[in-house]
Parts: C-alpha cells; sequence; structure tokens
C-alpha cells in the first residue's frame, strides 16, 4: 500500500518538477537526484531511491551533498554496515541506547518512505524499521485466484515464478459423491473433514487417482467376468493395493503437514487432533495454495521472490484471516519520522519535528477505553447484522432462494467485515507494546562530509574555536565529542580529569577546497554534542554533524531516564560560503550574520578609550571562633569607601572608565542569602556609598554591575524565601540536584561543598521579586552569575513539571531579556552562551584558548570575530593568570579587553578561607601593572573597539594579526625576539598597531 | 649509525607547524599546589606546553612504543624501542641521528629493544640494550664504544633461568655506571667505570620489627639464613645528578620514600622537610612514579603515571609545583613514561602518542627557580625579593613564606618574621622567631615587667591579709542572699579541700554530705569550659588544630560522655562489686577528682601563648600532672567510696575502663549497622521507585 502511495507521489512530484529540473544545469549534479525546489540562490535536489539530497550553491556553482557523493567507488575502508551507514541522512537510538536504527538500512531499503512537497522545501516521511518480519513474508495459504493474480503474476521471472508455485499445493474439500476417503492414523476424519474429502489438485496425486480408478475399473471388470483369470485378478489387485498405498501414504504426509501447518500458525490448537472441520471449511470447493514443507535456504528464496512481488504484508494477514489462521503481528520497533528540508534564502534549514516522531509506546488507559468502547460499538452493530440475517433467514424459508440471495449475501459479507474489524481492536488491544522513547538522534552525520583528497578543516566551537584539518592523520585520537553550552549540572557530577572549555557557540563548519559551510542549530541546541572525526578511522570522510540527545539518562544503581522524550524541534541552519569567504572567518561572519539578523545584536557605538573590567570582590564568608563555635561571618575584603579609593587610583593611573563587578555585596557576602530579595551586605558601608559609588562611574562612561546569582543557590539553615525540595531542581535519581566543586588535584567532587540548583520554573518569579525589591536606583548594571555558563534541567519525575535543557535555555534567554528589556538593566554574562549574547553589554571569562583536543590541529579566535563590534569581551582576570605576558598578548590578538579581579584588602586575606583558590586579589600588587598595560591596549584597541574583525591571521612564526574593518591591522609577536613584518618592527612579546591601506 | 642532516630551516619550519598557537598554548587543566596544610588549592599554571614532536615531525618516521628520553650536549636522545633504535635530535633543528645498527669491533650489531637511554655531560651515549642484555657505550658522535654485558656475579641472587634484562641506564660524574633491570629486586646494580659489577645500593636494610626479633629468636639457623637482610625493591627508573647523586624512583604506589637520592656507599641522603613527603598526590589514588630527573640547586622532578602529573621538589623537600593530567589534549598524556629538562623547559615522553611534549616555565615558575637559585648562591636578598613577587603571585605558595620569614628573622624583624612563619605554618621556625621576640619584648620592657610582678606579689600579700582580717567578721553579717549563695559555694570551696586531701575529702564527701550534685554539675561543666578554652585559645605554638574548624558540640561530648560513662560502668560494676557507694556519690565525687583539670589547664593555656617549642616539655608535663592528679583522684574517690583496698580499686578501675571500651565499640558497630540498614533501605527504594 504504503510503496504503491509513495511510488504515485514520486510520479507526482517528477511532474511537478519535471520542468524545473531539465532547467538549465551548470553543474554535474550525480544521477537520480532531481530538482525539488529552487530560490535565486540554492537549487534543492533529491533522489528519489534513496532520499538524500544535493544542494547546488548557485553563487559559487557547487554542490553540497547530504551524503558523499560516488562513496560507491570512492569508500575503500569502511567495513559492509559502515559502508551502508554512508547512506544515512539520520540515525537514532532508542531503548536502552542497545539499538541504532538509521533511515538507509531501516527505512529506504524497505520503501517505507514518502516524499511530499512542501513550500520552499520537501519533507520526507520515514517509517523506520521494517514494520514487518520479512519471514512472515511466506503465507501458508492463500486462495486459488488471489494466489494466482496478486503473486504469480507479478513475479517477473518464471523462474522465480515456478519456484513459487512449487512451493505450494493447490488443496480443496470436495464432496464425497460416494468416493473413499483415505483415512489418516489417529484423526477423526468425519470431524475433521465433514461430509468432504480432501482433493489435492497436484499432477502426481491426480495421476495417481487415475490409475487408481483405472485400476478400480478393471478389477471391477474382472470380478464381473467371474474370474477365470484369478492370476491377472490377484495382480491387478495387487497392483491397486500398491498404488493405493502409495496414494495413502502420500495423502498421508501432504495432509499431515498441512494440519501441523495450521495448528503451528494458531495459537489456540494444541494438537492437530483438536483441529474440526469448522477449521477447514473455507477449503470447501475452494481451492487454495498450501505452503509444502520447505528447507530454510528456499524459504529465504521465497521470502524474497514474494516481498519483490506486488504482495503486502497485508495480503498476508488477509490470507491468513480467510483461512482462519492467527494473522502475524506487526513488528513493534518501528517508528514514524519525518524530516524537511528548506530553502531559506541562500540557508538550507534541515528539520525534524520531533513532537512528529512516532514511537512504540504501550497504550494509555485513556486509549485503551476508548478502544473498548469501539469494539463494544462495532460488537453492538455485529449483532444487530446477526439479527438482521436470522430475520432474513426465518423468513426467507426457501433455503433455495436463500442461496443466491443478494440481501443474504451482504448481509454475511457485512457480518464478516465487522468481525474482521473486531479482531483488528482485540489484536491492538492485546498487543504487548514496549515503550520505545528515542534516545538520540543523529541528524546528516555525512553532509559535506569530505573525502582522502580534499584539502580543508572542519570548524568546531571548542572554547574560542578550534580547526579540525582534513585527512591530518591523527587517526589514534578520539573522536571530538562535546556539548553545546556545557554539561547538564543536573546530570549529576562526575570526574574532571582536565578542565574542558565549553562550547558556547551551538554552530559547526566545515571547509573543503573553495568552499564551505557553517551550520547553526537554531533549535535543540541544547541537547547538542557536536562531533567530528576525520577521515581514516571509520571511513574514508571527514565528518562533522550534530547529535541530540532526546531523552537524557544517567546511571545510578539501574539507568534512569528523563520522564519524556523532548518534544520541540531540531532545527540546523546551513550557511554556504564561497571563494574568499570560505574560511573560518567568513564562518564567523556568516554567524555573526546571523546575529544581527535574527537576534537584533546592535554595533557598539564609536568611543575612544577601551573599558576597563574590574570585579571587586566585597564580602567574604570566613569561619571565626567565637565562644568555642566555629560560627560563619561576613568579612569585607572591599568595602564601598576603599572600592572608590581603589577607582581613585585607578584613575591616577589613566584609567577613567571602569566597568565594575561587585562581587558579593549582597547580603552574606559572595555565599549571599536566596535573592528574592535585593538586600546589601552591612559590613560594606551603607547604601548611599554605593550609589555615589555607582554615579561615579556613570559619569566616566563606565558602570556599576552588581553580582548576583540566581541560578545556584548556597544551601544555609534558613533560606529567605527559597523551599530546596520545591524550588530545587531535581537529579534524575529524584534527589536535589546540586553544584559540587572538585578538588583541584584529584578532580573528585566534594559531597559537602555544593550549591543547589534553581529549577528553571521557578526563575522567573525569583528574577521579578529581585528586581520588585531592588532599592537602589542609580545601579542600572546586573552580572547574572554564571548563567552564560550553565543551563541546567529539572528531570523532575512527573512528565509534565520536567522542564528539559532546551526549554531551561528558554526560560534563562526569556529572563536575560526580561532583565534588559523590561528592568532595563545592563547586564555583564561569563562566558557565554549565545542565548545570551543578544542581552548583554559585555561577556567575561570568554575563552581565549580551546582545549586543544588532541584531534584538533589550530585554535581559531573564532568567538571574538564574531562578537568584535557588538559586544565588549574579555577572558580570566589578568592577575589569575600568574603574570604571564602571553595572556596579555592573547588578549590583544583577540581583542579583548584588560580585565582584573581585586580586593582592596591584602591577597592572604583569603588564607585560610574557602577563598584560597583567589590566589592573587590585592589591588596594590597590581595597579601598576593594569595602568601600563591597560595604556597599552588602549592605543592599538581603542581605535578598533566598534569594529568588525575581517581578517586574522598568522603572518609568521608565533606572529599574529588581526586587520579589522576600518584598516587597521593589530600585529602580535609571540617570539622572544623581535620581528620585522613588512618593514613593520614588532617588539618581543609585543603588539602593534599599523593602519592599512583603508579598506 | 645513521645521521639524517637536514637544513636546519626545514626542521625549524616542522617544528613550528606542531605548535598549536602562538607562544605557549594553554593548557587543559588547572593549576593547584598543596599548601600547608595538604589541601590541594588552585595557583598559576607552572608550565605550558608548546610544541609537540613525533617521529613524523623529524622525519623518522613514527615512533613504536619509545620509553625513555636523555639529554645532554645539546641532544635530546629517545629510545624508540618498538622500533630497536635510538633516535637522537637537536631541539633548535638541524641534526636527526639514528642509531639502530652499528659497527662493534670489526662487525655488524644492532640493538634490540632499547629500553633506557643516558648522556653524559660529555655528550656519550648510553643505551639500556634490553634485549641483548647489556648496556651498550657510544661516543658523542654515535660511534660505537664498548658494551657492558649481564653482571659476572648474578650466581649470588638469581636462579637459573634468570636472563639479564637492563631496562634503564645512569652514569655519575665519575663514570660509575647504574643499572636496573628486569626481575633485579635487590636494588640498583653498580658497575664501575671500567665496566666492572661493584655490587647492589639502594636495597634498604631489613629494620627489624619486635615480632621478626622475637620469632629470630626461636628459628634455626637455616631458617634464620633465609631470612632476608634486605627488603626486596623494584625501580623504575635512575637518574644521576652531576653531583654524583644518584636519583631513583620505585615501582608502584608512591610512598615516603618512593624517591631516592642515593650517595655512592647507597645510603638514601634525601631531605624530607617538606609539608607532606614527596609522595606526588596527598589526597586520592597514590601517585605512581615513572621517572625522575635531577635538576640544578638539588631540585628534582618526578613523573606520576595516576594522573599525568610532573612534581618539582626543591632540595628540603618542599612541593614547588605541580603541572600535567591525563587526558587527549593538548598538554595533557595518555601514557606518560619519561621526563626529560632542557634548560628551564621540560619534556613529555607519552607512550600513549608515541610524541614529546616539550613544555616550557611560565614567569611565575622561572620566579621560583630564580629564587633558590639567588639563595643557593648565598644571595639572600635577591631571594627574598624574589619571594615576595611570588607570594603576591600566589598566596598558597606557603614554602616562600617560610623563605622571606627566615631573611625577617637574620634581620631581626621578630614579629614580621613570626607573622609569615604563621601563614607559611611552621611551628618550628614561628617558634624560633617568637623565642627573640619574647626575649625582646622582655628586655625592653624590663622595668615595667620588674614592678609588675612587684606589685602584683604585694597585692597578694595584701588581700590575703585583708582576708584573714575579716574571716570572722563575715560570719556574723551573713544575709539571706549569701547564706544562700553559700550553700552552693560551700561544696565548691568543698573541691579544693577534697583535691588535697582526698581520702579525708572523700570520705566527708560521702558520710558528711559536703558535696552537692549541682555543685559537681557545676565543676563538669566548669571542665567543659576549660577544655573548649583551651581548643581555642591554647598558643599557636601547641595548638595543632585550626580553631576555624572548631566543632563546640564535638568538644563537649568528648568530655561530658566518657565522664558519663565511667559513672555509670562505675556504678554497674561497683555494685556488683559490693561497693558501698550509689550512683549520685559515684557522681559527685568522679566530678570532683576532675577538678585539678579546671585548676591547671586554664592558666596553662594562657601560659602556652608565651612559651616556645624549647619549653614544650615544661608544658606538657604540667598538662601530664594534671591528668595524672584526676586519675588519682579518681581511684582514690572510688577507693574510699566502695569502701575498696588497693587491689581490688585497681582491678575495678581496670574493669571500668574495659567496659567503657566494649560500650563504645558496641556503639559503633550499633551505628554501623544503622548505617547499612539505612543504605539497604534507600537502595531497595530507589530500586522499587525506578526500576519500573
Amino acid at each position: 500500500m504504503l510503496q504503491r502511495h509513495m511510488f504515485i507521489s514520486l510520479i507526482t512530484l517528477a511532474l511537478i518538477l519535471g520542468v524545473g529540473g531539465a532547467s538549465a544545469r551548470a553543474v554535474e549534479i550525480g544521477p537520480g537526484f532531481v530538482l525539488a525546489v529552487e530560490n535565486e540562490y540554492l537549487g534543492l535536489y533529491i533522489h528519489r531511491d534513496t532520499t538524500e539530497i544535493a544542494v547546488h550553491v548557485k553563487f559559487g556553482n557547487t554542490v553540497w551533498y547530504s551524503n558523499p557523493n560516488g562513496r560507491e567507488t570512492l569508500e575503500k575502508i569502511g567495513s559492509a554496515t559502515i559502508k551502508q551507514e554512508l547512506n544515512a541522512q539520520f540515525a537514532f537510538t532508542y531503548s536502552d541506547g542497545r539499538y541504532t536504527l538509521n533511515n538507509y538500512a531501516d527505512s529506504v531499503l524497505h520503501q517505507q518512505y514518502e516524499i511530499i512537497q512542501i513550500p520552499n522545501g520537501v519533507r520526507i516521511e520515514y517509517t523506520v524499521g521494517k514494520r514487518y518480519n520479512s519471514e512472515h513474508m511466506v503465507p501458508p495459504m492463500v486462495r486459488q485466484d488471489r494466489f494466482e493474480r496478486i503473486i504469480l503474476d507479478s513475479i517477473a521471472d518464471p523462474k522465480d515464478r515456478q519456484r513459487v508455485e512449487d512451493a505450494y499445493i493447490l488443496v480443496s474439500l470436495e464432496r464425497m459423491d460416494g468416493t473413499e476417503r483415505i483415512p489418516l492414523a489417529g484423526l477423526d476424519m468425519d470431524r475433521l473433514f465433514g461430509d468432504y474429502r480432501l482433493v489435492f489438485h497436484d499432477p502426481a496425486f491426480q495421476s495417481l487417482e487415475a490409475e487408481l480408478a483405472d485400476l478400480n475399473a478393471r478389477i471391477a471388470d474382472l470380478q464381473e467376468a467371474n474370474g477365470e483369470d484369478q492370476a491377472e485378478l490377484a495382480g491387478l489387485i495387487r497392483q491397486r493395493d500398491n498404488i493405493y498405498n502409495r496414494l495413502a501414504r502420500d495423502t498421508q504426509t501432504t495432509a499431515n503437514h498441512m494440519l501441523e501447518l495450521i495448528r503451528d500458525r494458531r495459537a489456540d490448537v494444541e494438537k492437530v487432533s483438536d483441529l474440526t472441520f469448522a477449521d477447514l471449511s473455507q477449503l470447501v470447493e475452494t481451492p487454495t495454495y498450501v505452503l509444502r514443507r520447505i528447507a530454510g535456504f528456499l524459504q529465504r528464496e521465497l521470502q524474497r521472490i514474494i516481498e519483490a512481488s506486488d504482495y503486502t504484508f497485508e495480503d498476508v494477514r488477509d490470507d491468513c484471516w480467510a483461512n482462519n489462521l492467527d494473522r502475524p503481528a506487526y513488528n513493534t520497533h518501528v517508528f514514524f519520522v519525518p524530516l524537511e528540508y528548506l530553502l531559506d534564502g541562500a540557508n538550507l534549514i534541515a528539520r525534524v519535528p520531533v513532537s512528529e516522531i512516532i514511537y512504540p509506546q504501550p497504550l494509555s488507559a485513556q486509549e485503551r477505553q476508548q478502544l473498548i468502547e469501539e469494539k463494544t460499538k462495532l460488537v453492538d452493530q455485529l449483532l444487530e447484522l446477526n439479527n438482521q440475517l436470522n430475520r432474513h433467514i426465518r423468513d426467507n424459508k426457501d433455503g433455495l432462494v436463500l442461496l443466491v440471495d443478494r440481501r443474504y449475501q451482504a448481509l454475511t459479507a457485512q457480518i464478516e467485515e465487522l468481525t474482521r474489524e473486531i479482531a483488528e481492536f482485540e489484536d491492538a488491544y492485546q498487543q504487548a507494546r514496549p515503550n520505545l522513547p528515542l534516545l538520540t538522534f543523529t541528524l546528516l552525520p555525512y553532509f559535506g562530509a569530505a573525502y582522502l583528497d580534499q584539502e580543508g578543516y572542519i570548524f568546531v566551537p571548542d572554547g574560542s574555536g578550534a580547526l579540525i584539518h582534513l585527512n591530518n592523520g591523527k587517526t589514534t585520537a578520539s573522536i571530538y565529542s562535546q556539548p553545546v553550552y556545557g554539561d547538564d549540572l543536573s546530570l549529576g557530577p562526575r570526574e574532571m580529569p582536565i578542565a574542558r572549555t565549553q562550547n558556547h557557540l551551538p554552530v559547526f563548519g566545515l571547509k573543503q577546497g573553495s568552499q564551505a559551510f557553517l551550520a547553526v542549530i537554531e533549535e535543540g541546541e541544547a541537547l547538542a554534542r557536536i562531533q567530528a572525526d576525520i577521515a581514516g578511522k571509520l571511513h574514508s570522510y571527514n565528518v562533522v554533524y550534530p547529535q541530540f540527545t532526546l531523552r537524557p539518562s544517567v546511571m545510578s544503581i539501574v539507568r534512569r531516564y528523563q520522564s519524556r522524550m523532548y518534544q520541540g524541534d531540531i532545527r540546523v541552519r546551513y550557511v554556504f560560503l564561497e571563494g574568499e569567504d570560505a574560511d573560518y572567518v567568513g564562518m564567523a561572519h556568516a554567524y555573526q550574520d546571523y546575529l544581527r539578523r535574527e537576534f537584533g545584536l546592535q554595533p557598539l557605538p564609536k568611543h575612544e578609550h577601551i573599558p576597563f573590567f574590574l570585579d571587586m570582590i566585597g564580602a567574604i564568608n570566613v569561619n571565626r571562633p567565637i565562644l568555642g563555635i566555629a560560627w560563619e561571618v561576613t568579612e569585607p575584603l572591599t568595602t564601598y569607601q576603599q572600592a572608590g579609593q581603589i577607582l581613585t587610583a585607578l584613575e591616577a593611573s589613566g584609567i577613567k572608565t571602569v566597568s565594575l563587578r561587585y562581587l558579593g555585596c549582597l547580603e552574606d557576602g559572595i555565599k549571599h542569602v536566596y535573592p528574592a530579595e535585593a538586600r546589601l551586605e552591612k559590613v560594606l558601608g551603607k547604601l548611599s556609598e554605593l550609589e555615589s559609588l555607582a554615579e561615579r562611574l556613570n559619569a566616566s562612561n563606565g558602570r556599576l554591575y552588581l553580582g548576583v546569582n540566581f541560578i545556584n543557590v548556597y544551601p544555609r539553615t534558613f533560606y529567605r524565601g527559597f523551599r530546596p525540595t520545591k524550588d530545587g531542581a531535581r537529579f534524575l535519581d529524584g534527589l536535589l540536584a546540586k553544584n559540587y566543586s572538585y578538588d583541584a588535584a584529584t578532580g573528585r567532587y566534594r559531597p559537602d561543598d555544593y550549591r543547589f540548583i534553581l529549577s528553571p520554573k521557578v526563575l522567573e518569579p525569583l528574577v521579578d521579586s529581585f528586581f520588585a525589591s531592588l532599592k537602589v536606583d542609580k545601579i542600572s548594571g546586573v552580572a547574572p552569575l554564571e548563567m552564560g555558563l550553565q543551563v541546567n534541567s529539572d528531570f523532575r519525575s512527573a512528565a509534565d513539571q520536567t522542564v528539559d535543557r532546551q526549554q531551561a535555555v528558554g526560560i534563562v534567554g526569556d529572563v536575560l531579556r526580561k532583565m534588559k528589556e523590561t528592568y532595563e538593566a545592563n547586564l555583564i554574562v561569563e562566558g557565554a552562551n549565545a542565548y545570551a549574547l543578544p542581552y548583554a553589554d559585555a561577556v567575561v571569562q570568554m575563552p581565549m584558548d580551546s582545549t586543544n583536543y588532541n584531534i584538533v590541529d589550530e585554535t581559531v579566535p573564532f568567538y571574538q570575530i564574531v562578537l568584535h563590534g557588538f559586544v565588549d569581551y574579555t577572558g580570566r582576570p589578568i592577575n589569575l593568570a600568574g603574570d604571564d605576558p602571553v595572556y596579555k598578548l592573547k588578549l590583544v590578538e583577540t581583542g579583548a579587553l584588560p580585565y582584573y579581579q581585586w580586593s582592596f584588602a591584602d591577597s592572604t586575606a583569603v588564607k585560610g578561607t574557602e577563598y584560597e583558590h583567589l590566589y592573587s586579589l590585592h589591588y596594590g600588587d597590581w595597579l601598576a601593572d593594569a595602568g601600563s598595560f591597560y595604556a597599552a591596549a588602549d592605543a592599538v584597541l581603542g581605535p578598533v573597539r566598534a569594529e568588525r574583525i575581517v581578517d586574522h591571521r598568522q603572518v609568521a612564526e608565533n606572529v599574529y594579526m588581526t586587520v579589522y574593518e576600518n584598516g587597521a591591522a593589530i600585529l602580535v609577536n609571540y617570539n622572544r625576539a623581535p620581528v620585522e613584518i613588512d618593514g613593520v618592527r614588532v617588539e618581543a612579546l609585543g603588539f602593534r598597531l599599523v593602519w592599512g591601506s583603508g579598506e | 649509525m645513521r645521521t639524517i642532516n637536514k637544513a636546519a630551516k626545514a626542521v625549524v619550519i616542522l617544528l613550528g607547524l606542531l605548535m598549536v598557537t602562538g607562544g605557549a598554548a594553554a593548557v587543559p587543566y588547572q593549576g593547584y599546589i598543596y599548601n600547608s596544610r595538604n589541601e590541594a588549592i588552585h595557583a598559576p599554571q607552572a608550565y605550558l606546553p608548546a610544541a609537540a614532536i613525533d617521529g613524523e615531525a623529524l622525519g623518522v618516521g613514527p615512533f613504536k612504543e619509545p620509553r625513555d628520553l636523555a639529554v645532554g650536549a645539546g641532544m635530546v636522545y629517545l629510545a624508540d624501542t618498538g622500533n630497536n633504535r635510538v633516535v637522537g635530535f637537536d631541539l633548535d633543528g638541524g641534526t636527526v641521528k639514528i642509531i639502530d645498527q652499528f659497527q662493534a669491533n670489526g662487525r655488524d650489531d644492532r640493538l634490540s629493544t632499547p629500553t633506557g637511554v643516558f648522556v653524559t655531560s660529555a655528550g656519550e651515549l648510553y643505551v639500556a640494550d634490553r634485549d641483548n642484555g647489556r648496556i651498550v657505550h657510544f661516543d658523542a658522535e654515535g660511534h660505537y664504544v664498548r658494551e657492558i654485558g649481564a653482571p659476572s656475579l648474578t650466581t649470588e641472587t638469581a636462579d637459573a633461568g634468570f636472563r639479564y634484562k637492563p631496562t634503564r641506564v645512569a652514569v655519575d660524574p665519575l663514570g660509575r655506571i647504574y643499572v636496573i633491570a628486569d626481575g633485579v629486586y635487590d636494588g640498583i646494580m653498580e658497575f664501575d667505570k671500567d665496566g666492572v659489577f661493584r655490587g647492589y645500593v639502594g636495597a634498604p636494610r631489613v629494620k627489624p620489627t619486635l615480632s621478626e626479633i622475637f620469632w629470630r629468636r626461636f628459628a634455626t639457623e637455616e631458617q634464620r639464613q633465609a631470612m632476608a637482610l634486605f627488603l626486596p625493591v623494584e625501580y623504575v627508573n635512575i637518574d644521576a645528578d652531576p653531583d654524583g647523586f644518584v636519583f631513583a624512583v620505585e615501582a608502584g604506589d608512591a610512598h615516603e620514600t618512593s624517591i631516592k637520592k642515593l650517595v655512592p656507599g647507597g645510603r638514601d641522603v634525601l631531605v624530607r622537610n617538606g609539608y607532606a613527603p614527596p609522595v606526588g598526590d596527598v589526597v586520592g589514588e597514590p601517585s605512581r612514579f615513572v621517572d625522575v630527573k635531577a635538576r640544578e640547586n638539588g631540585i628534582y622532578s618526578v613523573l606520576d603515571r595516576t594522573r599525568g602529573r610532573v612534581f618539582t621538589y626543591d632540595s628540603n623537600g618542599y612541593l614547588l609545583y605541580v603541572f600535567g593530567a591525563l587526558g587527549e589534549a593538548f598538554g595533557a598524556f595518555k601514557l606518560p613514561a619519561a621526563l626529560e629538562v632542557v634548560g628551564d623547559e621540560i619534556l613529555v615522553l607519552d607512550l600513549g602518542t608515541n610524541s614529546i611534549t616539550r613544555f616550557e616555565p611560565t614567569p611565575y615558575t622561572r620566579l621560583i627557580h630564580a629564587a633558590i637559585d639567588h639563595y643557593e648562591h648565598g644571595d639572600m636578598e635577591a631571594s627574598v625579593q624574589i619571594w615576595e613577587q611570588i607570594l603576591r603571585l600566589n598566596i598558597n605558595m606557603d614554602f616562600a613564606y617560610l623563605s622571606v620569614g627566615r631573611s625577617y628573622l637574620t634581620e631581626a624583624k621578630y614579629a614580621e618574621a613570626m607573622a609569615y612563619f604563621k601563614l607559611g605554618n611552621s611551628r618550628d621556625l614561628y617558634s624560633k622567631a617568637f623565642a627573640y621576640y619574647r626575649k625582646e619584648v622582655v628586655e625592653q620592657n624590663f622595668g615595667v615587667f620588674a614592678l609588675a610582678v612587684v606589685l602584683i606579689v604585694l597585692a597578694v600579700n595584701r588581700i590575703t591579709a585583708r582576708m584573714a582580717k575579716t574571716a570572722g567578721k563575715r560570719e556574723r553579717v551573713k544575709s539571706a542572699l549569701a547564706l544562700r549563695l553559700e550553700r552552693i559555694t560551700g561544696p565548691l570551696k568543698y573541691a579544693f579541700h577534697v583535691v588535697f586531701h582526698p581520702f579525708d575529702g572523700f570520705w566527708d564527701l560521702k558520710h558528711e554530705q559536703r558535696g552537692t550534685a549541682s555543685a559537681a554539675t557545676i565543676i563538669l561543666t566548669l571542665v567543659v569550659a576549660a577544655y573548649i578554652f583551651m581548643r581555642q585559645y591554647t598558643g599557636y605554638l601547641f595548638n595543632a588544630r585550626d580553631p576555624a574548624k572548631m566543632n563546640v558540640y564535638m568538644d563537649i561530648s568528648s568530655v561530658v560522655v566518657p565522664f558519663l560513662l565511667w559513672c555509670l560502668v562505675n556504678w554497674a560494676l561497683t555494685t556488683l562489686m559490693d561497693g558501698k557507694g550509689t550512683l549520685k556519690e559515684i557522681y559527685i565525687a568522679s566530678a570532683y577528682a576532675l577538678t585539678p583539670i579546671v585548676l591547671i589547664n586554664v592558666p596553662m593555656t594562657i601560659v602556652s601563648n608565651y612559651l616556645t617549642l624549647n619549653e614544650d616539655s615544661f608544658y606538657y608535663l604540667i598538662l601530664a600532672a594534671s591528668v595524672i592528679w584526676s586519675a588519682f583522684l579518681l581511684f582514690s574517690g572510688t577507693m574510699v567510696l566502695h569502701e575498696y583496698d588497693v587491689a581490688k580499686t585497681l582491678l575495678t578501675s581496670i574493669l571500668i575502663v574495659v567496659g567503657i571500651g566494649s560500650i563504645l565499640f558496641l556503639g559503633l558497630i550499633f551505628l554501623d549497622v544503622i548505617n547499612l540498614l539505612l543504605g539497604f533501605v534507600t537502595t531497595i527504594y530507589a530500586e522499587l521507585v525506578f526500576r519500573t
């Protein structure tokens, strides 16, 4: 059915598109592809037999394939399975991850798909997982007419046809008409066959029977002749007995096999002797093909032939029903997955509406109820029909009329139909259905895959960004696989042997030759991992693709899963880059354009000077013994007045514009109370002092940002408004989710040092109440701590209470927007994950490097290129980087601004406290350094603060050049000796601004 | 030997290509250091990876299972074990040498599984040619010089089937050759400069335990012979430093003496005065050292395989810095195998990735080395300045406080020295500084002190005289309040009588009702208060605990629980043993018996703030006196109360102590069972709830 349907739709598609497909095709696209949709930039082609796509990029006259073109011949190292996987557009795991299906092996090969034209694109609906078991495709019994019409006639190869025919024997039950029945051992012939005898319409049987009849006739003749030829008679009788025995033996064997076949196909029959005439009545005067006993290899051969014919699994079920056999069940591991490709201007969008995915699921109570109701209705109808039939029979006593009576026939047919429907309902109701939601989903794993001979690189957003050169030969290095937005802390703590830099951006890309693409995961990104691998491991292709965890799980005693599957969309946008743009700078600009277009990222206003980023540590929590009890008390490291003094000192050293993050100035210092109310810590000074500090900063184009952590809550005896059991997020095991700290040496989490993870559900009310109670009018800045770093789910066990990670991203994004728009707060975020970018004044603690995984070849400032000119950013505080000149050079190279984290108190004030990791805080130790670095950085970065980075490249060994849109170029020399680049001298470990020809 | 002489430029470009970013890359782990309390605290990075070097970059084909590195005379040599060759190269680019086949005494010879290499300062190369069972000596040009075969004395230790397989080699400046070999547990083999086997060094002699001495008495002569005179020890790596010391690391989990610094006689002279012994990671799973490298000024670095770390210690055993990690990223290792130092750079060989990572020191690390260097060369002033600079960069480099403190000490700035020694958490040095400080203060204020003493003596005299005078008068003018007060103070004052006259005192306590339960409770409360007071206010030198981490509930229960247990068990036992005392009487008597603790501990706590460690015996003696006194009082109290003789009291006392022990033991077991039960219930609950 489906197959026919698909065929028709394909023809329609071909007809609709036929004209388009024939239009001028300047570039060679593999055979079998037809144009599905096109616009002025792109043409989308689809292969009707494999559902793979090709995108013709008109502005570069290049083609991208969803699966590598020519892989049949090019792929040499992959196993058979891998070669098959190379044909897939998606793959997913389900159940407990034991099973992986892909849309090629488990759908396209079974032709279980349908291509549908939609506006601007195509939609392919896959039924993944064979709907039925091929073993069931060899029907045990088929009525003669159906067998010949549907099966035999649709088999093209006469040899195959013969093979199928030979595997069956035509059987019917005929009236005895006085003939003798060959008895079957141990069976009650009357009970089994009633007044009928079993007839095999088979040449072998027929010739035997004919011979027998002939002999019988001759014997009768002889006997009538009253026997002189006693010897001849005896001979004939012996001959007849022989034939009879042969016939009897063959009949018994064949009949027994047939009865066993019936017994085996019926769950309710245990022994052959339990069968009755009712079970065979459909054979009465109806010749039916019955499967002979056949060898296993022949069985498989038949499966193949019949599957290729027009005979469908539905037909098998029909025939079984008609022959009173149990109908073979549909497979349970069957999934319906739609995949859409859309053209959006110059971009291709691949979309999987996850909510439309249908996966095996037990019937809900409601569905069961509904089934029962519908069945009851049908049963009522059936009773009614039976009554009608009975009345009809009663009214027409004349049996002869009845047989040809149309009404009678119509009624019986209806009854038949209804009974069957009821049986279907029964099946549906009875069938044990597993619950098999999808766990992970891999989308377009081979899109743009680059072959062994290609040059270029894969771009992954690890930290600032990293490149994996195509075919770099690092076949022993592990695959790159990192989650977007870092780990979900609600999945529990884990060992941290190495500190990774986070993937803050949901993007990835690939460049081969002079073409490149950048993919932006627009929806479902919080569930995604970006995976990249080089050729030479499993197959000959370099690949990069996203994998989505639709249902997170974790092992703790037993494996525990999120209560439900993700219900949003998966949506990946592919942006195509050609020629000059086809590099990581082009990719960064593509993403920048995307952010501007979709999220309204605004360019920074022009300023002559760069701001100086400063974190001030207000109050900390320390244990002090009082009367023998170690009390936690709040002690100031920097009071408001002292902060003012630091500002004065900064001014004196030439730093006028300061963006100040004041940390630890809410009640109880760094480990501040639950911020349902914005209460300030009293040990730091008076409110008016803080206000005047803010005013002072505003007056010099700077700003005060109040550090507040909304998403992690410090444990304490009494909470102001935080109810851990209600407002805290949950781990998958139902316990309260905690963000643990980790031991610096072992990387193990410390069970007694944690913060609660706030459930995203209560984030918005919390932020609302914080701003409602914020009495400081002069402060216009807020630094929502860690909001740009963490996205955590709430795995509450009730499905409607669960907040999955994508929902959490939505909530955090909305809250940030609300802060910015409704509460008109200026924001500094940390990290920062992409969702925070549209609302941030500045990003601090941005990764300046990548993790440098072994598979990675190069680190690039992708993130910095995306943001420069739109949002100010900087990395880690300079004073905690060990006075490393290389780090400062890195800041200048990437256009990042000076940033320190200070206290007024001496550095040793934190000794013996929990803040020992802030190992160099005293401002006095760094003031001179800050002054000189700011002056030097301001001189080169000031003129380009509002400019886009248009190029970044290595110009000599350890010398990098960053070029800005206004023609300024900054040269950074990491060598320990001066270098001269095109006549420009750059000092050892120095940097220099040069003006280009004014591009 | 083959030498590949490439254009220097080509190799430079190759090495340049290996750089991941400009200069040194960031590392995929956070730096840390153990502070004086042995907690791991984040610290500035010590070394940053600058380049990865593998066989292909050198143009010699991929390395295969490389095991060892050696540096000398400007060349790096690598034992490319799996390829049966030694690869030598110059870090500045230029020459690459391969030694696999060579001419030895006129015939062709080749290396087979070379696992160890060593280069002398003159550039001579020694290779532990494992599967050929020999050490091969090449000159600086790579020409064969000689081979040193199996030691001739192997019969002494080895079985018939023993095959000599040298794995590592080191040569000291005098030409002595040290070798470690597979399956040899007697120590390091020492050959003289002519290649003659001299014996084993570095196997620690057995220090018999008491039980061993005991068994030895009963052992037969043969058994005695069979008892090992040394402890079997397996070394994984050795290094010879320029001063003639041999550094060696033992295989297996690191323990206090895993790293040894052996003098030619074989004695271990490594100084282990750091905050923790040189065991690598102090917390978590123990480190497993695989290589050691002697560096300048007695500094040494060790490579750990458990977490892929390089630990560096100074000559006194203080940890200077840590870097490295296990992981699949630049700057981390999969299976670190060997460590080498080139100037101030460090090379780490990774067996997992068949490559060498070249690390450059950060400015922070350069400072540490400079400070130590200045110190070793006697330039204290420069050294201290740098240490101060280091402390500005990292307050957790506690060792630096000691260096700075010492310099203050020599400058006679005792108060500053004390502050630094306290930050550096060294009680010894603090005590030293404090002694000077105390002397200084007393000398400066001698007049004041003398006057104060005179005044106090006078005042005490006056008061006692007046009290004696008014003693009679007071009887007459007692108000009702005073009477009520006396009902409490009377029994309390009686405590003084009891402590000095125990036998009379306890007798009267019981028979004359001179003690009350409320007074006893007050005394007990005072004992608790005194204990807490002592915990919190004992001087830094005598207070091992961090007052900031006090838990007053624990302190209270650690006094009250044993006390109550004593009373209960005492009562329970003595009722069985014809004791005459009631529970109340036991309670009162026991509490009174603790009075000396209050009387002595409180003043001693105050005094402790003015004592140095030199006077610690005085301090501890008096504290011990208070305990003995109290114990004696408890004893005599029990005796008098129950009307026992000495022997019976002694027996009872022992039984009481045993009883208390049993109760505590049972209590612990009970708690443990409860704990297990809770765990069981939660697991069952989890299974029930989630296994659906």
